[in-house]
């Protein structure tokens, strides 16, 4: 093998960093099986950003975001077929600012680290203090998706 | 916890923020940050101020029965606080917001329900208060209020917790209000409750922010105005 290519394959780790950090608290899958353990999902299309399964429990289950104050929260939000919240899951969380990477004690992070390290687990920034962040929009989110189940679910 | 061991990470809005729990992967584990949350959602219920059914409602209509026990627990240690930080710190000057010490509370509260069911690692964080807790040191990073786009490493802690208060948010109790000199306070201690309260006295007086911390075991860190 060619002497350059660990050279090669260690420099882009820092680089690959992406420049919003999103953390993955469930997937999809995940949070269908904590809210509804067991049963089984079928996409539902509605032709909106929402995305909506009819559950074999004859609840719903929808995957929304929402805006916080800096950042982009996925949720999913399960309904029971009265329009009655069953649950709500944070699936993920994303900042739109990408500053923390030029952060040279962040950057430190990745020093020693090459293609073969798993990277990915340092996508997020963890143990931030301060500088609140809102749900307040997840409490809005909610509410906006028990009308959703009213206006175009309960009569399916 | 080493940032290479499998961990279970779960986020929850409560409390008007994102909570957020990690522990080392495992099927206790999972159980545990139920109870957990369980107990940060009894904070929530408690002591919102949103709520109407909430405590705060009672202790402003000045009934002082029925509270919930942890309320009674959380306005004593406010008033610990206050008496110790020669009032800087007052909860009914603000018609009775438990805001300012209820979500370091919480966190507390879901340490020890984790503990309680066996965890041994892990960290909560609430919105910016955090607790670290196990045997691992964990790297802990500030979000300057008025420069949400960076972040400052302070360091790495260990059985602690870290609050920070942005001055934009404080409420001064004092009849004679000045200016902020200080944008924002991050306070290390042994609990999250003490460093929630002790960010908003070091906010107010900058300058003698490490003695006050240091009347509670408790280190703080001050945030200039000019970054």
């Amino acid at each position: 093998m060619d002497a350059r290519w660990p050279v090669f394959l260690a420099a882009p780790a820092a680089l690959t960093v992406p420049a919003a950090h999103a953390t993955v608290y469930l997937t999809v899958e995940q949070a269908q099986q904590s809210l509804f353990a067991g049963a089984s999902f079928t996409p539902v299309d509605l032709g909106r950003r929402e995305r909506v399964w009819r559950v074999s429990t004859g609840d719903w289950f929808i995957v929304d975001q929402v805006l916080g104050k800096h950042e982009l929260i996925t949720y999913a939000l399960g309904i029971d077929p009265q329009g009655r919240a069953r649950g709500i899951e944070i699936l993920e969380y994303r900042e739109s600012h990408g500053g923390e990477v030029r952060d040279a004690a962040w950057r430190a992070q990745f020093a020693g680290k090459s293609a073969a390290d798993p990277l990915q687990l340092d996508r997020d920034i963890r143990n931030i203090s301060g500088a609140t962040l809102s749900c307040r929009h997840v409490t809005d989110g909610v509410k906006r998706l028990l009308k959703l189940y009213e206006s175009e679910l309960r009569q399916r | 916890m080493r940032a290479n061991c499998a961990s279970a990470r779960r986020a929850r809005a409560l409390l008007g923020t994102l909570v957020e729990i990690r522990v080392p992967a495992s099927a206790q584990g999972e159980r545990a940050v139920q109870r957990a949350f369980a107990a940060v959602e009894r904070v929530h219920r408690a002591m919102s101020a949103q709520e109407s059914t909430s405590d705060i409602a009672r202790l402003r209509g000045g009934r002082w029965y029925a509270l919930d026990p942890w309320t009674r627990w959380v306005v004593d240690r406010a008033e610990e606080v206050r008496i110790g930080t020669d009032g800087l710190f007052d909860c009914a000057a603000c018609g009775y917001a438990l805001d300012g010490i209820a979500k370091g509370f919480a966190v507390d509260r879901a340490v020890d329900a984790l503990q309680s069911a066996g965890i041994r690692a892990g960290v909560v964080n609430a919105g910016g208060d955090l607790r670290v807790f196990g045997d691992a040191f964990e790297e802990v990073y500030v979000r300057p209020p008025q420069h949400p786009d960076r972040l400052i490493y302070i360091g790495r802690v260990r059985d602690a917790a870290v609050a920070t208060s942005a001055a934009m948010l404080l409420v001064d109790p004092r009849p004679a209000r000045r200016a902020l000199r200080a944008a924002g306070a991050t306070v290390i201690a042994a609990d999250c409750i003490t460093a929630d309260a002790l960010t908003k006295p070091c906010l107010l007086e900058p300058e003698q922010a490490r003695q006050l911390a240091g009347r509670f075991c408790a280190h703080a860190l001050v945030l200039g105005t000019h970054g």
